[in-house]
């Protein structure tokens, strides 16, 4: 699929579901009020920081393990950028949800397992492009960042079955939506920011071959004596 | 492995990559103005969203926010979408708190897809000039 369409199909679904929330979910909650209707845009996006994540860690296997393809290792780099931007906005949301919902900003709060491993997701993938931003040589580069994005991955599922296995002070494990339009709401969100993101995704990913062009080019003008 | 697929960098890098510094920059700026100062203390009881605020979408310091039952916070699944009740205890209006949530994932995304253009273009314009430049100085390597 052409990149052009794919990244307008992604922001036309976005907005479609903006649609959804706006026309068809019930505008309020018996305890939460409309504060829940935040919920719509941080589950898309948490679901599918998870999902890149899991995808970079993927491809930084098959790049350390499967013959070491450099476009293997752009496609990891891309999925952690994308990733990184949906784990803010998650952040970002639920910091102002829990607010409402909570009584406090959930960036100060440091006692529930479910946040606290969501917080060292971000700091670990933050670390991983300050280290790959930071060695020079491309192949070292690659090799590092993936042994890297491999480990990281490990946090992934520590950061979904928090609640299970450390128990929660605040965050819920599941939610039961009473309603059909909350439902079909909190999916098409999903599916609309994952078209969205992998849009991105191929944005970075492009973006990555064009500085690796960058970097052959003047590899190519030192080689030469220009 | 072909080692002509990785040329070596001889380009000054970035001490940290720019994407890091632009999301810790939005993460501060959400936190900024939610400092612990502002609001330590317990929530007064009663002391809701007033009318006006709400009206005008702007939040008060002393929201009194929802707190949703202790069965419902200790439970791992909770319930959502139910109708307010008809007891006349309607919830406290979180509209700005919406606006401000839906904005900055708007602005986040919009951002991020922004620079993105905006670098590859910048990559793409380096490129072109240096193919064009090592092209002029190596005409048989055309």
């Amino acid at each position: 699929m052409p990149l052009l369409l794919h990244s307008m199909i992604g922001w036309v679904l976005v907005v479609m579901s903006l649609g959804l929330i706006g026309f068809w979910v019930p505008p309020e909650d018996q305890v939460l009020g409309n504060s829940y209707l935040i919920f719509f845009w941080h589950f898309p996006s948490a679901i599918n920081c998870m999902n890149l994540f899991v995808i970079s860690g993927v491809f930084s296997a098959i790049y350390l393990f499967g013959g070491r393809k450099p476009s293997m290792d752009m496609w990891a780099a891309a999925a952690v950028e994308v990733g990184m931007l949906a784990c803010t906005i998650t952040l970002v949301t639920g910091g102002i949800w829990a607010r409402c919902a909570w009584a406090e900003w959930s960036v100060w709060m440091f006692n529930d397992p479910r946040l606290i491993s969501v917080y060292i997701m971000w700091f670990t993938y933050a670390a991983y492009l300050a280290f790959r931003s930071n060695l020079e040589d491309p192949r070292k580069r690659a090799v590092f960042s993936s042994a890297f994005g491999i480990v990281a991955t490990i946090n992934v599922p520590v950061v979904y079955f928090a609640i299970r296995i450390f128990g929660s002070q605040h965050h819920p494990m599941e939610l039961t939506l009473v309603d059909d339009s909350l439902i079909v709401t909190r999916w098409f969100g999903a599916l609309a920011f994952l078209v969205l993101y992998l849009a991105l995704v191929r944005i970075r990913r492009r973006v990555a071959e064009q500085r690796v062009d960058v970097e052959r080019l003047q590899g190519a003008f030192g080689r030469a004596g220009i | 492995m072909d080692s002509n697929r990785w040329a070596t960098n001889s380009a000054p890098r970035s001490p940290l990559h720019p994407l890091v510094w632009l999301l810790v920059l939005a993460a501060a700026l959400v936190a900024a103005p939610f400092s612990p100062s502002q609001d330590s203390g317990p929530v007064a009881a009663g002391d809701g969203v007033s009318g006006d605020a709400a009206a005008n979408g702007v939040p008060t310091e002393r929201a009194e926010p929802a707190r949703p039952s202790d069965d419902a916070r200790e439970a791992k699944t909770f319930r959502l979408g139910a109708p307010p009740g008809s007891e006349g205890s309607s919830p406290p209006d979180f509209q700005a708190y919406v606006f401000w949530a839906y904005g900055l994932t708007c602005v986040l995304i919009f951002g991020f897809t922004t620079w993105t253009i905006l670098q590859a273009r910048q990559l793409d314009r380096r490129v072109h000039y240096l193919r064009e430049r090592f092209e002029r100085a190596h005409p048989e390597e055309r």
